[in-house]
Order: structure tokens, then sequence, then C-alpha cells
């Protein structure tokens, strides 16, 4: 473990940890990416096929045409599974860049790493990056999809295990864990006032959920196959546009929780590497504001999209753009210290 | 000089929320829900196919398991993706709570808060996603509210004066 300093008072990253922060920034970025893309390219259109397929299930029903139900569910099924995918992409590419950048900041104060220490490292990031592109490959019971996606998991639970006697290790001598004084402390003081404001929203959202939401939503799935059985299609035209609407609002509020929480994670994450970032005051404090600005509005935006249209939709999408920006100059920043060292 | 008992203990069960949140997590979500959505899809299909041809009773039967299907599906993929931000947020929230110059008592009652909290909450969404609805809505409630306990008082620590972190003179 090397904890020699540089001429700036700055202890400078080793390589694997520079490899673990740059490649776990790497897929967070990759994330938000993908996530502004299936919002603005996929998932408007997507839903929109999807509820043309199942206007077309109601009208046949009607007919009693059961086979050509049968197909229209086949098309359902294959539009959701696409749908799922694209989502997956998103969603797990952010937690485990998160996580590695996360082991990232505290790796220097771990033992028991020794050799092994850029191979684990190599192993987290190229594991997360195979298990989500894996949800890419042809379709999703394919053995394709299957290996490659398992394959990453393999290789990304092979990397944790390596680090997890160093995470036992730094338990057991209780070694000083990064300390709080940095430049940009309000970024994380930020963040982690945007988890707490996250997990409470989740608390409340949970609460509405269970106790009023999904009774509502089952009280009117029974009505709509009720209104398809007695064939009064108007009124089960009626019932599914409620039921997907409701469905469609639950889920982007509670995209709403997890975006603040995981917004509130990058802030305290660049905050803990704002002194590792070889940036001037001129390009650092914009970034960190970008990264701020953004992710505040965004679960704020996202939480208001369903309820008022789609202009707080390209609001959501404009506050990830802010914090991919951000992030970008983060990157910037984490170049090889070295070069700069008086 | 404190010992960081607190610390510690955040640490091992970050390593605990690690192994579950990814080893466990996988292999449940590979089991349990993948194959119970391919299942929520055929329920839809049936539901709908036998309301189409008008037979009674067979239609909302078949709506109810789906239902029941869907919720429970719903649950375990809650537990999938609550394990991964579990275990992320252990992580940081040891870094803050060690940051911060508390007393060690003060430390660990903390720190127990929020290692019961990621252990409880968790539990009560596998509770729920493997039927015992009630059980697991007061467990992951209870959860809930210890989780949002210990980070509100690492928060408040935080924005509190004196303790929460001061520029070090580097500002470059």
């Amino acid at each position: 473990m090397n904890n020699s300093r540089s001429g700036s008072g700055v202890r400078p990253l080793q390589p694997s940890e520079r490899f673990l922060i740059v490649g776990g920034f790497v897929l967070v970025v990759g994330g938000l990416v993908a996530g502004e893309l299936f919002a603005l390219l996929w998932s408007h259109a997507i839903n929109a096929e999807l509820k043309a397929a199942w206007t077309d299930v109601l009208a046949l029903s009607g007919q009693a045409a059961t086979q050509e139900i049968a197909a229209r569910f086949e098309e359902i099924r294959h539009l959701a599974t696409e749908r799922a995918r694209a989502m997956s992409i998103h969603s797990h590419f952010g937690p485990y860049g998160l996580l590695a950048v996360g082991l990232g900041v505290v790796k220097n104060r771990l033992g028991h790493v020794g050799r092994l220490d850029m191979p684990a490292a190599v192993l987290m990031i190229g594991g997360g990056l195979a298990q989500t592109l894996g949800f890419l490959t042809l379709g999703y019971q394919s053995a394709a999809w299957f290996s490659l996606s398992n394959a990453g998991v393999a290789l990304l639970l092979t990397g944790i295990g390596l680090y997890v006697p160093g995470l036992l290790s730094a338990a057991s001598q209780a070694r000083a864990l990064p300390q709080l004084k940095m430049p940009g402390g309000w970024l994380l003081r930020t963040g982690a006032a945007l988890v707490f404001a996250g997990l409470l929203f989740g608390l409340f959202l949970a609460w509405r959920h269970v106790f009023f939401e999904e009774p509502g939503l089952h009280v009117t799935l029974l009505k709509l196959i009720e209104a398809i059985r007695v064939g009064e299609m108007d009124a089960a035209n009626k019932f599914y546009a409620s039921y997907k609407s409701a469905q469609i609002r639950m889920a982007i509020t509670a995209a709403a929780h997890s975006h603040a929480v995981a917004f509130g994670f990058i802030m305290i994450l660049t905050a803990l590497l704002a002194e590792h970032l070889r940036l001037t005051k001129a390009w650092r404090n914009p970034a960190f504001a970008l990264i701020a600005v953004g992710g505040l509005l965004l679960p704020v935006f996202v939480y208001l999209a369903p309820r008022f249209g789609y202009f707080y939709a390209l609001c959501a999408d404009s506050a990830g753009g802010l914090v991919i920006i951000g992030l970008l100059v983060v990157l910037a920043g984490l170049r090889s210290r070295q070069e700069v060292a008086p | 000089m404190s010992s960081h008992k607190g610390t510690r203990r955040l640490l091992v069960f970050t390593v605990v929320m690690l192994i579950s949140g990814f080893a466990a997590s996988a292999l449940f979500w590979t089991i349990g829900p993948s194959p119970a959505f391919l299942s929520v899809q055929e329920n839809y299909s049936a539901a709908i196919t036998a309301a189409a041809g008008a037979e009674k009773g067979a239609a909302s039967a078949v709506a109810g398991q789906q239902w029941d299907a869907v919720s429970r599906a719903a649950r375990a993929v809650e537990a999938h993706g609550h394990l991964l931000f579990l275990c992320i947020f252990l992580l940081l929230f040891t870094v803050l709570l060690h940051g911060l110059e508390v007393r060690e008592q003060t430390e660990q009652r903390v720190a127990w808060l929020g290692i019961s909290g990621v252990l409880i909450y968790p539990a009560g969404l596998i509770l729920q996603a493997s039927g015992y609805i009630l059980a697991g809505q007061v467990f992951s409630a209870f959860g809930a509210l210890l989780i949002l306990a210990f980070a509100g008082l690492i928060v408040a620590g935080l924005w509190g004066p004196r303790t929460g972190p001061q520029p070090d003179g580097n500002d470059r």
C-alpha cells in the first residue's frame, strides 16, 4: 500500500484505485447516457406500440377471437422484453459504477489485496460491463444472453470477493477512512441531504403504493376483465387506459426516488475525490455545480413529468444532461496527478 | 482516540450486504422473479382469453392469480434493486460517519441503527415476495424507519456546527 504524498500534500492515486474510480465513473456516465437515450428515443415509441397491441387485444376479445389475441400477446411479450432489457442496461450500469468508485475511494485503506489489486479492479469493471452489455444480446431467454450476462456476474463477484478480506481487515484494524476535510465539502453535504430526502420520499411512496395505489390497480384490473367478459368494450377501453396510466405513473414516481438516492451517491463520491482532481477552481466549481443542480432537479422533474406532461420530461432529460457534463469534466480531471505535482 | 467500533461493524456489514446484494440477489433473481414475470404474461393472456370466451368464473380467478404473481414479482425486483443500493449506501455512509468527530458511544449507536435497518428492510421485501405480505410490510416499514434515522443523524452531523467537512487550505 502506497501512502506517500505528493508535493501538494495529496496522496497520489494508485493505478488500481484510478482504474476503479475512472472505470466506475465511465459506467455511471454510460448508465446516464443509456437512460437519456432510452427516455428520448425508445421509451415513448415502445409504449405507443404496447398500447396499440393492448387496444387490439381488447377489440379482439369483444369478438372472442382467441387465436388473434394470442398473437397480439406474443407481440406484447416481445415489446415488454425489449423495454425491460433497455431499462436493465440503464439500471445496472449505475449501481456497478457507484460501487466501483466507492471501493476506489476507500481502497487505499484496505489490506490483503496485494498483487491481486489490479486484477480485482479489472474484474469488477469488466464484469459489470459484460453483465450489463449481456442484456443487449439476442432474446431474453437465449443462451447467449444468459451466458454473457452470467459470466459478467461471475467476474464481478470474483472481483468483489477479492476485496472482502481487505474490507474485513480494515474493519478489524479500524484504519482511518478518508477524512471529510476537502474542497467541495458543500457537494458532499448536499449529496448526503439528497440521499436522505430520497429515502424519505421512498418511505412516503411505499405507504401510498401499498395502501392506495395497488388496491386501486387491482380493482381496475378486475373491472377490466369483467367488462371484457360481459362485452362492454367501451368500458373495457376506459379501464385499460386507467390501468396503464396508473401503472406508468407509479413506475415513474418510483424512478424519482431511485434517482434522488443515486444522484446523492454521485455527489458524495465526487466530493470525496475532489482533492485528486487535476482541475483549477474555475473548472472544478462549475462542474460540481452542474452535478448538484442537475442531481437536485432531475428527481423533481421526473416526479412532475407523468402529472403535468412532456415539458417536464424534457426538463428531466436536460437535468440529466447537466450531470453528464459535470461528470465528464470530473473524469477529465482524474488524469494522472503526478504530472502536476511540484 | 476513538477505537471506531461503530465503523468496524459497519464495514463488516458492508461485506454482508455486498455478498447478499450481489451473490444471493443475483441467484434469487435468476431462480425467482424472472420466470415469474413470464408466468405473469401468460396469466394476462389466460385471463383475457377466458374473458373473451365468456368463461364465467375462470376470468376473474385467473385475474386474481395474475395479480398475486405481479405483486410478488414486483417485491422480488424491489428486493434485488434495494440490496444493490443498500450496499453502496452503507459503504458511503460509513465513510461519512467515520469522518464526523463524535463520541465512540454515539458512533456505535448510530452504526447499530444502520446495520439493523439494512438487514430488516430487505428481509421485509423478501418476506412479501414469499407471500408473507403483512409480516413483510411490518418488517420493511420498521427497517425503512431505522435506515432513515441512521441517514438522518449522519446528515444532521454533516450540516451541524463544527463537525461538518471543512476546507483544508488545499482549495486550489
